[in-house]
């Protein structure tokens, strides 16, 4: 394999879990409370500046700053349903749309009000040296870590949405919400979690694509942004479409990256929503229905 | 649901007086000469500060009264507007700058490129609705951005396209003066012009496409063609204000144009109300100028304080975020915005003025429900799981679905409730589960469970209580499994074993997701999945419909069996009033939301309010 081809390969698969993340946070919070969340990139921010602040002015360890980022996003995620979200249950979809947007404004502010607006570095918690596996395939330890993490959270994820209560009385509230509150499940308490989760994989993400690359609230917000053309790919409704969208968006971006340029990495991905808005908005795996909201 | 749906058909706006439509005319007059005063003022004796900041305001104003058309006429959602802002601002530069280019063509080009763009738009939107048409027009923000960031590298314009000071005959336009003069002008125009096109056929349209899309076409409304105009005008108009800004900033640069810049316009028409012209021009003046009070705010400030300090070393950050906050602000406590608001708080005054005593002595003269009927003979209270005392239901702008009704439910009994679609039997079942506050629903009168009041509480909190109900539609959850419905319902997750006597159906189809069962099995895993949860009482909402006779009748033999075995009483609403009397101790039938007659099943058979009102016009 070409040198060049097999950096192709592994940048996919690192951006790709990141998309993976930040998609499953969109899928789960969708599905559970009909929210489609455009401030998904300021929670990765927000998510990444925790975790900075663990590192830098906590001086923890990296798996303990880690763990206090996810706690804090958890925490903040089912606060933003409880303070404002539960007000606009059944709202019109573009009037959750647009408070997402004010909700996001407001999470970068806040950030840029206590940390600044400036670049920084992440602390070097790994190593800089790629490890070299066969076939001239090689991966930073800090690029490692963004796709253990994806794999060990969506697994997680998976495993506890399949097997255990909570996960069919997520199911439950996703499929029919009044129907969830008619026999007992507690709806509330439901979206709550929704959105803890999908508030921990966004700062997961954030923090991941931090220690990648550096610490910018701008290209980290723009990333959760392009996260929307590759869950879109997908399908909106379908977690298998969240992790299949964002391994072809990857794809797509790292082949375009390399072929053509860095700078028409992000438009590309643009032009690909446009595209699948016009020829099959639901969709690889989204339910037809779904388009007509 | 159909009770729900009914309702909604019913038009919610009042008929307008001719007192109110008077008193409308004289608010537009007062207000257009306010506006006039404030512009003159701003004219005569303005700073060169407040006029330079009245000319965005005017600006924005332009582009506001764009996007209101769009989102708050025709019910389209746009992210877009940064992108069509910076589409006029664009095309005027790039025009400007030929020898034909002299004001006001580079104008009317970017009206006709804008118009193009929306065209461009609006046809995906045809297919597309809600957040996809959301997402559409973020596509459309990056690759316009995206372009213009690529124009300005490849001709070395990296700080921006530079735009002659535009003139018109003998008027010096590059005179702030005389140039905020002319955006008056044009604003004034435009509301005029748009506001009358509101006023007849276009603004009905377009108002019927927001309100049902799908209802509209039914009865012949052209909604692609007015989609499309919708689409076509807003983004004219837009275009235009990015032209305008253009020449009143003379520079054009990528920068200006962030998703930040496109949600402040939400923001104008959200904070204003989004039905409104009035409101997109509150919208757009507090939106405008917020940052520059908050600046001044923070220069008064005391330097060296606390707050001061801080304050202003962080000011950038905070105008900036500035209508982030009142965006969300707005959308939790006043979601229709400021000037409807205002407008009903005025109304609210006047008329409390006038009718202060009529209102007091009208509560007065109800007579308290319960009263009435405790003369009749009825289970002593301890016998009574449930009894609606005088209870009412009300959806929305007033449409009153059910009013006054006392019905009892004794223990271990089946009491049916029957009715012609639309009689309000569905309202009755949920203002016993109680409604989430999005339903935007208000019960009256009393709903004793046990006794104790739960007239208000929420599904959540009812179904805590032990009331189960089994909706009339969408009573599985398609992709849950048959399992895990039964677990999902059962109080610690633990299954009775005699599910598989009571429901051997279920049995062979434990794994399968309810959304491949077929219509009784449906129906019958809905009733088992309450009858899992034990219920302190069971509302089955029309379990026979659409069911054959023989499934009807197996369901109904269930229906008994729980209710003997499990002593768990039903309130059963039916369509059907053979199959429910039937099965039934005792029944009440209900007529325009009201209480028409009740008895046992063979005092009812023969009562005309069943055979004559009800059963005659059923087939």
């Amino acid at each position: 394999m070409s040198q060049q081809l097999a950096d192709v390969l592994v940048g996919t698969v690192v951006l790709a879990s990141i998309y993976a993340l930040v998609g499953i946070g969109i899928v789960i919070l969708f599905r559970s409370t009909a929210v489609v969340n455009f401030a998904q990139g300021a929670f990765m921010v927000a998510g990444a500046y925790l975790f900075y602040w663990g590192l830098e002015d906590v001086g923890l360890s990296w798996p303990l700053a880690l763990l206090l980022s996810m706690s804090a996003m958890a925490v903040f995620g089912a606060l933003c349903y409880v303070t404002m979200f539960r007000r606009l249950v059944g709202f019109d979809p573009f009037i959750l749309v647009i408070a997402t947007l004010g909700l996001g404004v407001v999470i970068q502010t806040v950030v840029a009000v206590i940390w600044g607006s400036s670049v920084r570095i992440m602390p070097g918690v790994f190593s800089l040296a790629p490890i070299d596996l066969p076939g001239n395939l090689r991966i930073t330890p800090s690029a490692l870590f963004g796709v253990v993490a994806a794999v060990v959270l969506i697994a997680a994820l998976d495993l506890s949405m399949l097997r255990t209560r909570v996960g069919v009385r997520m199911r439950a509230v996703a499929d029919r919400t009044l129907l969830a509150s008619f026999v007992g499940v507690n709806v509330h308490l439901v979206s709550a979690s929704a959105w803890a989760i999908s508030s921990v994989c966004a700062g997961v993400a954030g923090a991941a694509f931090a220690l990648q690359h550096e610490l910018n609230p701008l290209s980290i917000n723009a990333l959760g942004l392009v996260a929307f053309p590759a869950v879109l790919l997908g399908g909106m409704d379908s977690i298998r479409g969240a992790l299949v969208g964002g391994l072809l968006m990857a794809l797509i971006q790292n082949l375009v990256t390399t072929y053509i340029g860095g700078i028409w990495s992000d438009v590309s991905a643009y032009v690909v929503l446009l595209a699948i808005l016009l020829v099959r908005p639901s969709g690889i795996f989204g339910s037809p229905t779904l388009a007509r909201l | 649901m159909t009770d729900v749906l009914a309702i909604e058909a019913v038009p919610a706006a009042e008929p307008e007086q001719p007192v109110g439509r008077g008193r409308a005319r004289r608010a537009v007059l007062v207000l257009w000469a306010a506006a006039a005063v404030v512009c003159i003022l701003l004219l005569t004796v303005g700073s060169d500060f407040q006029l330079f900041v009245s000319g965005f305001v005017l600006i924005y104003a332009i582009a506001a009264i764009g996007l209101q058309w769009l989102m708050g006429r025709a019910g389209q959602v746009s992210i877009g507007n940064a992108a069509l802002i910076a589409i006029g601002a664009y095309t005027t530069a790039i025009v400007s700058d030929t020898s034909w280019g002299v004001f006001p063509v580079p104008v009317i080009v970017s009206a006709v490129v804008g118009g193009v763009v929306g065209l461009i738009i609006g046809l995906p939107a045809l297919r597309l609705r809600g957040l996809y048409l959301a997402l559409a027009t973020l596509g459309l923000h990056f690759i316009t951005v995206f372009a213009a960031d690529r124009y300005q590298r490849n001709t070395g314009e990296l700080f921006g396209l530079q735009v002659a000071s535009p003139s018109l005959g003998p008027l010096d336009l590059a005179d702030r003066r005389t140039f905020v003069a002319i955006l008056m002008v044009l604003l004034a125009g435009l509301v005029l012009l748009l506001t009358n096109v509101y006023r007849f056929m276009p603004g009905r349209l377009w108002s019927s496409i927001r309100e049902s899309e799908l209802g509209a076409g039914a009865v012949g409304v052209p909604t692609v063609r007015w989609k499309l105009a919708a689409f076509v005008g807003s983004s004219a108009v837009i275009a235009v204000a990015g032209s305008l800004y253009a020449y009143y900033s003379r520079v054009v640069s990528v920068e200006t144009f962030t998703l930040h810049f496109a949600i402040s316009f939400l923001v104008m028409i959200i904070i204003g109300g989004v039905g409104s012209i009035v409101g997109a021009l509150t919208g757009a003046i507090l939106v405008t100028t917020a940052p520059y009070v908050l600046d001044s705010v923070a220069n008064r400030l005391p330097a060296g304080g606390g707050f001061g300090d801080w304050l202003d070393s962080n000011i950038f950050h905070i105008t900036n975020g500035l209508y982030g906050v009142i965006l969300v602000f707005f959308l939790l406590y006043q979601p229709e915005g400021l000037v409807p608001a205002l407008g009903r708080a005025g109304r609210w005054l006047s008329d409390r003025r006038r009718h202060v005593g009529a209102a007091e002595a009208k509560a007065e003269a109800r007579p308290t429900p319960t009263e009435a009927r405790e003369t009749e003979a009825m289970p002593s209270r301890d016998d009574i799981v449930l009894e609606l005392a005088g209870l009412g239901v009300r959806y929305g702008g007033g449409a009153r679905a059910v009013d006054d009704i006392d019905l009892v439910v004794p223990r271990d009994s089946i009491v049916a409730l029957l009715g012609r679609n639309g009689a309000g039997k569905t309202s009755v079942l949920r203002a016993i589960t109680g409604f989430f506050r999005s339903e935007e629903a208000a019960v009256e009168g009393r709903v004793l469970l046990d006794g104790k009041d739960i007239a208000g509480a929420t599904p959540t909190a009812t179904s805590r209580r032990g009331v189960v109900l089994v909706p009339e539609r969408d009573k599985v959850f398609p992709s849950l499994s048959v399992a895990d419905h039964l677990r999902l319902a059962a109080p610690h997750g633990h299954v009775k074993e005699e599910i598989f006597d009571i429901f051997p159906r279920l049995t062979q189809r434990m794994k399968t997701p309810a959304g491949l069962l077929s219509g009784g099995e449906r129906q019958m895993l809905a009733v088992a999945m309450a009858w899992v949860r034990n219920p302190k009482l069971l509302l089955l909402d029309e379990v026979s419909l659409g069911l054959a006779p023989i499934l009807t009748r197996e369901l109904l033999d269930r229906i008994v069996e729980i209710n003997e075995r499990d002593r768990i009483p039903v309130l059963l609403v039916e369509q059907n009033a053979k199959a429910a009397l039937s099965i039934a101790h005792y029944a009440y039938v209900l007529e325009s939301g009201r209480v028409v007659a009740s008895g046992t099943p063979s005092e009812l058979e023969f009562d005309p309010a069943l055979t004559g009102a009800y059963l005659g016009t059923a087939p």
